[in-house]
This record gives structure tokens, sequence and C-alpha cells, in this order.
């Protein structure tokens, strides 16, 4: 499989979240919390691998990540 | 239709409670046999209660606030606001989402960013006060200490209020007395004191006119402030409430995970070594220490009949999530009992998950990582000190009770 060139989409769903901000630890600049305390997506650009590893350590299985190629 | 074993005749299951002097140091063996034997098990003390153990059953009893109540949580009950709910802990939905809209602007990363400096302060100026003297007792120096300065911080309060507050928080997390009845009355008696001391603060607050709203409120004004779902401003009952629980929620806790840490770093060479030389695993590391140590056991109670991995429980059972055992499920974590400082996937729950999940993580997060690495880089060639035992304990939230030091 290419790598570097993977574009992905990476969604949150705001009523799984509860605000672990684990997203964070793993896609450091791609991930914020709002007023709300709910993940929101603030670099669509980040990379493949780290969006990857966010979502397989969101506790709430809240992250998904399409991969397009 | 086959009984289900639920661990009736293994006497230290049926009989399990986390007082028991015999788990003090160290429940996981027990909790290893339940999870692997009867995952769903049951203790015959304090009246009877389930005890889940897998990851999977845990999970869901957070997730599902509609049948498992949060009130009321301990097992047994530990006499802090045993008398009515503890807000917002103890609070079921939809009441609890509402004072959680209230309380969750307070606990956000943006929110909590300026105490950034002021947890490296506290922990250098603690660091200075212990090194000179070339050892330590971890647990009263440092643990304890840290997160009550932080608490104070947090509130506005002054520091030289903290020998105070430590000498309070200090009979309500430990059993004060030998005697049960005499330890609930000493707890009792100090909540009143801790909760005069609050009520005296927002009177003098209410002495000085209107709280400052929005952006410009500190914590306290913020509560006094608040609007509860757009229908009523919150009683003073529920401020104090409030800050008590944020008190005693970031205490023992941060406490007890920053305690085990420090031992398992003091013990392990490797894997201090290799958090001195990559500090930059220090943040997975961190979440690796709070799935090995996570140290709270909560407690449920069934709103109405169910049955888990085919086990039948009663409306109004109580359920004890084993939160230790859960994050050390092998159906949820390869090689579980390997600690990884960079392991991935790494879901624990020690802050819980779902509608409770702890409000104050962010910043447990941000004191454990910049403790750990102040310390770290302090004394790199810390040990346990030859002759002394590490004490641990364990009740409602597990942790060290003494720990001494050599600085080296």
């Amino acid at each position: 499989m290419p790598t570097g060139q993977t574009r992905s989409h990476v969604s949150v769903d705001r009523e799984r979240c509860a605000g672990h901000g684990v997203c964070m630890i793993y896609a450091p600049g791609a991930f914020d919390l709002d007023d709300d305390g709910v993940a929101v997506v603030i670099d669509q650009g980040a990379d493949a691998e780290s969006l990857r590893r966010a979502k397989d350590n969101c506790p709430e299985h809240a992250i998904t990540v399409e991969e397009n190629s | 239709m086959t009984e289900i074993d639920t661990g009736a005749v293994d006497v230290e299951i049926s009989q399990f409670h986390y007082g028991s002097p015999e788990y003090q140091e160290d429940a996981n063996p027990v909790f290893d046999r339940i999870r692997s034997t009867c995952p769903v098990a049951k203790s015959e003390k304090f009246g009877g209660f389930w005890m889940l153990s897998k990851y999977e059953d845990v999970y869901q009893a957070y997730q599902d606030t509609g049948l498992f109540s949060s009130y009321p949580n301990p097992i047994p009950p530990n006499g802090i606001g045993s008398d009515r709910p503890v807000i917002p802990v103890e609070i079921d939905p939809p009441d609890h989402g509402k004072y959680r809209k209230i309380l969750q602007p307070l606990f956000t990363v943006q929110r909590l960013r300026p105490l950034d400096a002021k947890i490296e302060q506290h922990t250098r100026d603690l660091i200075e006060g212990i090194a000179a003297r070339g050892e330590c007792e971890f647990v009263t120096e440092f643990a304890h200490v840290l997160p009550t300065r932080v608490f104070l911080d947090m509130m506005g309060w002054p520091i030289d209020d903290a020998p105070k507050f430590l000498e309070w928080t200090e009979k309500l997390m430990r059993e004060p007395s030998s005697d049960p009845e005499e330890s609930l009355r000493i707890k009792e008696e100090t909540g009143m004191e801790v909760v005069g001391y609050f009520a005296e603060e927002l009177d003098r607050r209410e002495e000085l006119g209107p709280s400052q709203t929005g952006d410009d409120a500190d914590f306290i004004d913020w509560l006094r402030s608040a609007s509860f779902a757009g229908e009523r401003e919150l009683t003073q009952f529920e401020i104090l409430d409030c800050i008590f629980i944020v008190l005693l929620a970031g205490l023992d806790t941060v406490q007890g995970v920053l305690s085990m840490s420090i031992e398992f770093l003091a013990t392990h060479d490797d894997y201090r070594k290799d958090l001195i030389a990559h500090p930059e695993k220090m943040n997975t590391a961190v979440e690796e220490l709070l799935r090995i140590f996570a140290p709270v056991l909560p407690g449920r109670r069934l709103t109405e009949d169910t049955e888990i991995r085919g086990v039948e429980m009663k409306k109004d059972d109580r359920v004890l999530l084993l939160m230790g055992s859960a994050c050390r499920d092998v159906d949820e974590f390869e090689n579980p009992d390997v600690v990884d400082f960079e392991r991935s996937p790494n879901r624990h729950i020690a802050f819980g998950a779902g509608a409770h999940r702890c409000l104050g993580a962010h910043l447990a997060r941000q004191e454990l990582r910049i403790a750990l690495h102040e310390w770290l880089t302090r004394f790199p060639d810390y040990t346990i000190k030859d002759g002394t035992k590490v004490v641990h304990h364990l009740s409602a939230v597990k942790g060290v009770s003494e720990m001494h030091l050599d600085l080296g």
C-alpha cells in the first residue's frame, strides 16, 4: 500500500464522544475539544497513521477514518 | 439449566470486599481469578453485591446509565454525602447532563492550560524542598501535597491554607480510627469543617457583590452565576457539593496513580531509563500507567431486573465495577500484564466512560505528566529506600500509604 499519499477523511460522532481527549494524544494537532468537551477535527490533513492511532485508541469508538486513495 | 458459577464456593470471592486487610497490598490476584473463572461474581458482603470484571461488561455498565444508576455509588457507603446524591457523580440522567453542562467548561483543556505553569512551579518547589535531605516519604511530602495545592490554585484560595486541607483530606481519605463507627464520626465531623470553609468563602463572595460571569468568572463565580438548564440558579448546597467533589475526586486518585507510578519506575530501571531517554513517550506512558494502576472501584445500582453473561440480577441489586480488572482483560488488551509505554491501541477506562467520564481527566493527566517529568529530571537514579517496604491500600480508590525513597 502506498504511504504518504493516502488521503483520509476523519470524523467524530458527537453522540459517542465523552471528551476523553485521547485523540489529542495520538494525533496531536488534528483534534481539539470544543466548549462542550466534545472532540472536533481541526486538521483533516494530519497524517493517516496518527489519525488511525487516534481512532484505535478512542475509548468511546467515536472516531471514523475513511481512507480514499 | 446449569447453574452459572458466580464464585459461591470460592470463599475469597464470595467474601470479597475491598476493605479486607488481605487485599490492601494487592487485589489483582483475586481480580484475575474472578475474571478467568467467574467473570460475573457475587460477594455476600454488605447484603450482597455483584462484581463485573470483564472490560466489555464494565464498559457497558458505564454506557447504560438507564440500567446502571450511579446512586448510591460506594459499596459500602463511605459516610461522605451519603444522605443525598453527590453532584454530579451520583446523579442520573437527565439531571446529570444539566449539572455536567455547568461543570464541563471548567475542565476544558483550554481553561486548564494556565494551571500547567502552576503545576510545574509546585512540583519544582516540592522537589527543591525535598532534595537537600537526599530522601523522602513520597506520599506525605509530594503525592498528597501536589493535588491539594493544585485544587487551591483552581479555587483561587491561598496556598497557605494547604496544611489545613492536607489534614482534613488525610482524615477523609484514610480510616482515622480502627473503630469503624468512630472513623465515620471523625469523617463526618471533618466533612463539616471542610464545607464550613467553603461556605465562609461563598458568604464572603456574596458580600463582595454579584459574581463575575463568562470568561471572567473563576471557578466559584462560574458556579454562582450558572443556570441549571436555564431554569434556576444553583443552590448553595449544590455549589458546596460541586466544590467538595472536585477536592475529593482529584486527590486520592492522583495521589494513588502518581505514587504507584513512581514506585513502578523506582523498581523497573529499564522503564525509568527509557522514559528519561525518550521524554516524547511521556503521554502514552501516562496512559499505560493509568491502565495498569486504574485506581477507582465505582459502584452502581440496577434500576430493573437484568441478565449479564447468563447471571440473573434483580432490580436494586448493587454492582461493583472492577476497573483494575477490566483494564487488564486479555479480550481487550494484548499481553495485558506487560507494561508497554507505547501501547496502542490502549482504550483503558481508568477515567470511566460515557456520561460520567471523569471531568478532571485532563487535569489529572497534566499533573501526572508534569510531576513524573520533573521528578525523573531531578532524580534520575532514585530508588526505594533500603530496608523499607512500600505500603499500599485499597478502598474505593487504590493507592500507596507510605513509600520511602532514596533520591540517589
